[in-house]
């Protein structure tokens, strides 16, 4: 009996122990969890053991940054890229970067919570979404378009960037540019070169090379297996040649649909020409991403409607599946009617956005901004674009040249961990230009002589609260009503009662709402 | 377990077992499905050929494999840790003659039926200095209340006399817990570990909510990663040119991956669900 009370004893201090032993190691790592939480601006911070840097005019600037990463494994801490960084911009990094569905889901807690970083991005589809809208009317934020011009390369980017995330006509972000209209018709050149066909340049031409694609075998192996186009979306594709709004337009104040307009349903019925002549895959309404590009891949279909940044890859796609000989080009105006037309995109990845509970002063917002001004200027933007030299990189008769080599990845070690989420000004603009290839070549044209011809959605920064609340919904019966028409389940007169039954259900509702966003805007 | 020869219960037989054999299938196809694909060298839907590419590629990153690591020691170490805060708060509240045991119960329920919500949570969570560790992923939902409710009640029904030997025989009240009460209740304590470790391995948003180190987060939420940059909706955070695609053998590798250990499980813990409680014990 007595053995067994000391055994009790025994257990019992055991399991005290046990416990103490859980709740101290819990209690030790929140505690490390904190300090890294709520790093306060001193450069002192305990992380700096691996950095070797002198100290220089003044100490390296502690930044604490949060970030989605979309790659496969983010650096170690303390890699040659980020070492980079830190000495170029004279800052010590500490860098949150998290799964982007997990940044995502995170970011209403985190701002609602007042725990943030100094600077995290915002994605674009949540530039309109109530927790941003409503923390940057309470003030959360530094505006910081005041400040904008003290930074040359901040400066250099595309001020309708800046307008289109402008919140009440002020600037709050900085943003992660991309092109401003960017889509791109990809075609086989191969197949055009094939057939004696040029370029298109009109809606007439890309009429003719469907055609020619569909019938007249391009390929050349004597068999009707290729169609001209696959697509997944109907209707916004074409509708900027036919003359139709991007997605909106203005006329004295008032909002009109794309939908509303004649130039819409032309372009609709240019689709539905497509459609009737088996000129395009004809399960466009349900097919998944990789089916409709893989029909472009395996060269079974000729034309692809993507982005401009995309036909490099699909030209690589191809000529893997296909053969040395396949090759894709592109072209992204068709001119019709109405002269050189094409939609606008917001022209950003996402913006960042600056907490005053973070950042206290305005020296310090200031030192946040040149880190990103830095990083856009001419050092950094060669890190971004080629690497570091001799690690990526070297230079053939003064130019750049990217280093093929079994486990060193630019894409990986830079691009997809620090020049995507982290560049502001298109990187590309700053940095060394190196030999390209035609289609970059292509690419950087198209992009720039988008931009001239490129027109806005109005919408862009105005808020409606019927869109926020339904306008998923109302998207779905004019998508499905096109769809309908598109196949010839419906009727001109039908499609044009369905667009009535958007206007009813809250149509009508979201063009007052952004009648009266865009009056108080322009005031 | 007699054999009946009637006709109409040769048709309930019958009517049941194809209703089961229907239900199990059922249930085992769709997961038949993800684990043939997780092999299938084909991207399209139907799954032919046969390779570990897809496992390969997982486990040459090691994003996957940390976080797994993670995964198995929040649960290993969570589902202990809140047996043990479970079963010691149910066995004080298990003594009728406690005093406050009501008010306390009361308080219990409340929290069944109320919670504090997602942001004040997080502000506990935050100034108990629990944010970013794995922890905040296992201290928060120590203790369940419907299981402590439960233990409690199962706790109630061990036989007075039991304890009151033990008692006699100069134990301590700990004691009669892990001696004779918690032996007793092994097929409780093995449900409720099944309840705490299934709890612990999918938890997915409090990873989210309480780390900041993404080298800490749990398998679930690098799995839903994968999943949405498989489906094509790309956060359109970064450019599309620059994605890692993912084919669908790797999105059913993960998935068989997330959920194979936490199924493993089962089986052990079956055997005492199965075994008399008291056998022998007390008798009368």
């Amino acid at each position: 009996m007595k053995r067994m009370k000391a055994m009790t004893r025994q257990s019992l201090v055991l399991l005290v122990a046990l416990t103490m032993l859980v709740v101290t190691a819990c209690s030790g790592s929140g505690g490390n969890g904190k300090n890294g939480a709520t790093n306060a601006p001193s450069p002192t911070s305990s992380t700096g053991g691996n950095t070797t840097e002198p100290p220089k005019e003044e100490e390296p600037f502690a930044i604490n940054l949060m970030y989605n990463f979309d790659g496969v494994e983010f650096p170690k801490e303390g890699n040659d890229v980020q070492k980079y960084i830190e000495q170029a911009t004279n800052t010590k990094l500490t860098i949150s970067a998290l799964p982007g569905s997990a940044f995502e889901e995170k970011l209403p807690v985190m701002i609602a919570s007042g725990t943030m970083p100094d600077a995290f991005p915002i994605p674009r589809r949540h530039q309109k979404l109530p927790y941003v809208v409503n923390a940057i009317q309470s003030g959360v934020f530094w505006e910081i378009g005041p400040y904008l011009d003290q930074f040359p390369n901040l400066s250099k980017i595309n001020p309708i960037i800046y307008e289109n995330i402008a919140y009440d006509g002020k600037v709050y972000g900085l943003p992660r540019e991309r092109a401003l209209a960017r889509r791109a018709l990809q075609f086989r050149s191969d197949w055009l070169a094939n057939l004696n066909m040029e370029t298109p340049k009109t809606i007439d031409d890309f009429y003719n090379m469907l055609v020619a694609f569909t019938k007249n075998d391009p390929d050349k192996n004597g068999q009707n297996d290729t169609f001209g186009l696959t697509a997944k979306e109907v209707g916004l594709w074409f509708a900027p040649y036919f003359g139709a709004p991007n997605q909106w337009k203005v006329e004295d104040g008032k909002f009109i649909r794309d939908v509303q307009t004649e130039e819409f349903l032309n372009a609709l019925k240019f689709e539905k020409k497509l459609y009737d002549e088996g000129l395009m895959n004809r399960d466009f309404a349900v097919v998944d991403r990789p089916q409709w590009t893989g029909a472009a891949e395996t060269g079974k279909a000729g034309v692809r409607i993507d982005v401009t940044g995309s036909t490099g890859g699909l030209d690589v796609a191809v000529k893997e599946n296909v053969g040395e000989d396949a090759a894709f080009s592109m072209v992204s105006i068709l001119e019709g009617d109405h002269g050189k037309r094409i939609n606008m995109e917001g022209g950003h990845n996402g913006f960042f956005l600056f907490p005053k509970s973070s950042i206290k002063t305005e020296e310090h917002l200031l030192r946040v901004l040149k880190f990103f001004d830095d990083l856009a200027g001419e050092e950094i933007s060669n890190l971004f674009v080629w690497g570091i030299e001799g690690v990526h990189y070297e230079m053939k008769d003064g130019k750049p040249v990217l280093i093929e080599k079994e486990g060193v990845s630019h894409g990986d070690e830079v691009g997809s961990s620090y020049a995507a989420p982290l560049g502001t000004l298109a990187p590309a603009t700053n940095a060394m230009k190196g030999e390209m290839s035609e289609l970059a070549t292509l690419e950087a044209e198209l992009n720039a002589e988008n931009a001239q011809y490129g027109i806005a959605d109005p919408t862009m920064s105005l808020i409606s609260e019927t869109y926020l609340e339904q306008g998923a919904q109302l998207e779905t019966i004019l998508t499905d009503a096109h769809i309908k028409f598109v196949m010839g389940t419906i009727t001109e007169e039908q499609w044009r009662a369905e667009v009535d039954v958007w206007l009813s259900r809250g149509g009508a509702k979201i063009i007052s709402e952004y009648e009266e966003a865009y009056a108080k805007a322009n005031k | 377990m007699t054999k009946s020869t009637g006709l109409g219960s040769k048709i309930f037989d019958g009517v049941n077992i194809t209703l089961l054999v229907l239900f199990s299938l059922m249930s085992f196809l769709p997961f038949l499905y993800v684990v043939v694909s997780s092999f299938s060298t084909s991207s399209s839907v139907m799954p032919s050929g046969f390779s570990v590419e897809a496992y390969r590629y997982i486990f040459s990153a090691s994003t996957f494999t940390k976080s797994l690591q993670v995964s198995i020691f929040i649960t290993v170490v969570g589902t202990a840790f809140q047996l043990v805060m479970t079963s010691l708060m149910a066995y004080s509240l298990s003594h009728r003659q406690l005093p406050g045991r009501n008010a306390v119960l009361l308080m219990v329920l409340f929290t069944m039926l109320f919670s504090g919500g997602m942001i004040p949570t997080y502000f506990v969570v935050k100034a108990t200095g629990l944010l970013d560790s794995l922890a905040a992923l296992i201290i928060p939902s120590a203790i369940s209340a419907f299981n402590l409710i439960i233990l409690k009640n199962f706790f109630q029904s061990i036989p007075e006399e039991l304890k009151e030997s033990a008692k006699i025989d100069g134990s301590h009240e700990l004691g009669i817990l892990f001696r004779i009460v918690l032996p007793l209740s092994l097929p409780a304590m093995a449900t409720f570990a099944l309840f705490y470790a299934v709890g612990i391995w999918n938890q997915y948003f409090n990873a989210i909510l309480y780390l900041n180190d993404a080298a800490k987060y749990p398998v679930q939420v690098i799995l839903r990663q994968v999943i949405i940059l498989t489906s094509g909706s790309i956060g359109d955070t970064t450019e599309i040119e620059n994605m890692t695609y993912y084919g669908n053998s790797i999105k059913m590798a993960v998935i068989v991956i997330a959920t194979v250990p936490i199924m493993i499980v089962y089986p052990f813990l079956q055997k005492h669900f199965a075994k008399g409680v008291m056998l022998g014990s007390v008798k009368g």
